[in-house]
């Protein structure tokens, strides 16, 4: 496929802005050395022996799902929350609108949720008249400016300094300041003013226990401890897979959780809700909810081959370490998930849900350099190389798709043919090597010149030199002579 | 059409139809709450996180402390737990004979407790690996306390020490009430409220507290 796509278009916007390019540069370095930091406090073996026993839990649990959300649900009740099922994202929305019209809610506080943004559940409370303000800093920023988050952990990564304080002077009448502690303070003086007005907070969870009914909220500003301590109303909303069975369980994935994603052996806040408050205590929601969600994670449950993507505890690893989101950003993905993770679940997700966006976010695993970063920083070792290969041979084998893979079926083929016989591919490649080092004529022929011209677009090409290993005895003599 | 709650649970029972039950959750790591203190690793955590440590040798020190903070801060207004940890600090005292002006946590006005200067706390536990305040709710132990006044001091009795992550869960099993259910919330606080969504630059006290202090008194 040579025309443009909605990905090829923002990634190629995205590339031409230098000012974008700078800041998500420096970014993903502060990413990477925090991580690093954190990291450095372990032996390399512990840290692995950490990684192997979450990866166990979030398999096990993966298989044991059904089971585990009635426990839940069980022992949610029990502990005198509500639980409600939802199959869409539409489900979902309807749900919170209801118990929001049901208590009265005017103005709901959000802790940052991927899975809302999921759902689109601002806009859906908004058409019925109930303000929902986010209120992580980040989240906010992006909320005032009207766009999307482009980070799952840092959501206004792509604004700088400046943007934020003009998007404050408009929206606050603060005046303009490009000192950071200044412009936080800012934000905390106009959201705590919402805090203490809200009628509902509406959180996300970063997982659920079914042995305790708990719901685990991980964060660093305390805007999720505010959203469940002062309003009257809380409402989680968790998608099903994020359930665990046991509070050890729950030990195993925090222990890797902050670590993989800021470096932090646990977060400012780490906050285990077991329903509303009790009899006799002074804060915290009177009456609690829990919406768990499927919206296309049965189905995926059901592909045996996809499973492993439902494992992701959402710390942001991957994306931070991926080469591609480091140049194109996280809007290009054209989803609430981006980077490694995201060009699994989105597709994944969108097919799930019969999304009529399914087919353009089926090019995201193309996008993939199958470099390997993400699956070696996964907390909870997931593959998402080899994942996502598998996403790109589904979509070549799909009419609806097929276009997104660069070579056609007979051109991959011969390519094929080509590759698994050394002494073929040596012969070709000889030949090339005399007629067109540069693979300038390669590039005109039909089926795999445009797949090379796709590919030289947005990389170097590779010369043809004969192979290192033919190179190296020549190489090593010049070297001995060089060292007498 | 089935309902939600039973289609959902129906297309996952048959989208494992091909792995066996896992069976029971294993129980490794920690089978107790509590550990021996390790006051230099407890230190190193607190450093990391951003957590004032002011260890201690008994409660006469602790009460100096606590002092010593309010006098610092220059502390006006304050809110503490009424809890029988704290009762050796005499805290109604202290704020008497400085003039300050105590803020109490009563259901009807707890958005009051956003005046207070200082909210002092006592601590189920110190997390030694990561420098954590647990801290959960209960009639006489109220969550804004330790979220909405600028500093949070907990003063943390001896004996308290939990090792690592993995002892949360025997720590929240040890808590369970007569039904069985853990305390309606547990926060690990592990340094003031801080964020970076501004350039990535870290800014201590966003919403929460702009400052966390530990006063630690050692086992006699």
């Amino acid at each position: 496929m040579t025309g443009s796509t909605p990905f090829r278009a923002a990634a190629a916007a995205a590339l031409a802005d230098r000012r974008l390019r700078a800041t998500l540069k420096s970014a993903v370095a502060v990413f990477r050395g925090n991580r690093a930091r954190g990291l450095a406090l372990l032996a390399p073996a512990e840290f692995e022996a950490l990684r192997h026993r979450a990866a166990e839990v979030r398999r096990r649990c993966l298989r044991s799902l059904p089971v585990l959300l009635e426990r839940l649900e069980h022992n949610v009740v029990a502990a005198g929350g509500h639980v409600h099922w939802a199959r869409t994202g539409a489900e979902a929305n309807e749900i919170v609108a209801r118990i929001a019209a049901a208590e009265g809610v005017r103005l709901a506080v959000k802790g940052k949720s991927m899975v809302t943004e999921e759902t689109g559940l601002n806009a859906a409370l908004a058409a019925r008249g109930v303000e929902a303000v986010e209120t992580d800093l980040g989240e906010w920023i992006v909320q005032l400016a009207d766009e999307k988050p482009s980070h799952i952990v840092a959501p206004a990564m792509h604004k700088n300094r400046r943007e934020v304080s003009e998007l404050f002077h408009k929206h606050l009448g603060e005046p303009l300041s490009d000192d950071i502690p200044e412009l936080t303070l800012m934000a905390r003086r106009a959201l705590r003013a919402r805090f203490l007005a809200a009628d509902m907070g509406i959180t996300g969870a970063n997982m659920a226990v079914a042995e305790t009914g708990s719901v685990v909220l991980v964060e660093n500003e305390g805007n999720i401890r505010m959203s469940t301590t002062l309003p009257r109303v809380h409402v989680a909303v968790m998608s099903i897979e994020k359930v665990v069975a046991t509070l050890d369980d729950m030990a195993a994935l925090l222990a890797v959780l902050p670590r993989s994603c800021t470096g932090q052996t646990l977060s400012s806040y780490t906050s285990i809700l077991s329903g509303p408050r009790r009899p006799g205590e002074a804060d915290g929601a009177r009456v609690f909810h829990l919406v768990l969600l499927d919206n296309g994670r049965s189905a995926l449950v059901a592909d045996p081959a996809m499973r492993d993507v439902l494992a992701c505890v959402r710390c942001g690893a991957c994306i931070n370490v991926c080469p591609v989101y480091a140049h194109v950003g996280g809007h290009s993905y054209g989803s609430a998930y981006c980077g490694p993770m995201g060009s699994l679940l989105a597709p994944l997700l969108a097919r799930a849900q019969g999304a009529p966006e399914a087919a353009t976010l089926a090019e995201l695993p193309f996008a993939c350099t199958t470099c390997g970063a993400c699956a070696s920083v996964c907390p909870v070792r997931i593959d998402h190389p080899t994942l996502l290969l598998e996403l790109r041979r589904r979509a070549a084998n799909a009419p609806e798709t097929a276009g997104l893979a660069p070579l056609g079926p007979r051109a991959a083929a011969a390519f094929a043919r080509l590759a698994t016989r050394p002494g073929l591919w040596r012969a070709a490649a000889a030949a090339a090597r005399v007629l067109d080092p540069g693979l300038l004529l390669a590039r005109r022929m039909p089926g795999v010149g445009t797949a090379i011209t796709l590919w030289a677009r947005s990389r170097r090409p590779p010369r043809l030199r004969r192979p290192f290993s033919a190179r190296w005895p020549a190489l090593r003599r010049s070297l001995e002579d060089s060292n007498g | 059409m089935a309902d939600a709650r039973s289609e959902i649970l129906m297309a996952l029972r048959l989208a494992l139809t091909d792995c066996p039950d896992p069976g029971p959750a294993p129980r490794p790591g920690a089978d107790a709450a509590f550990g021996p203190a390790d006051p230099q690793a407890l230190a190193a955590a607190c450093a990391r996180c951003g957590v004032r440590l002011l260890p201690v040798a008994d409660w006469a020190q602790a009460r100096a402390a606590v002092a010593d903070l309010l006098r610092e801060l220059d502390v006006r207004s304050a809110t503490f737990w009424n809890h029988p940890d704290l009762a050796p600090l005499d805290l109604p005292a202290l704020c008497a004979a400085r003039g300050i002006e105590v803020i109490p946590a009563r259901e009807e006005s707890i958005r009051d407790l956003a005046r207070a200067d200082i909210g002092i706390t006592s601590a189920l536990g110190l997390l030694a690996e990561s420098g954590s305040i647990l801290v959960a709710a209960g009639a006489d132990t109220p969550r804004s306390t330790s979220l909405l006044p600028e500093t949070h001091l907990a003063v943390v009795p001896p004996g308290r020490t939990v090792p690592g992550i993995a002892n949360l869960a025997p720590l929240l099993r040890s808590l369970a009430d007569v039904q069985g259910r853990p305390p309606s919330a547990l926060h690990a606080i592990t340094g003031p409220s801080s964020t970076g969504d501004i350039e990535m630059v870290v800014v201590k006290g966003v919403h929460g507290p702009v400052r966390a202090v530990v006063v630690a008194v050692a086992a006699q």
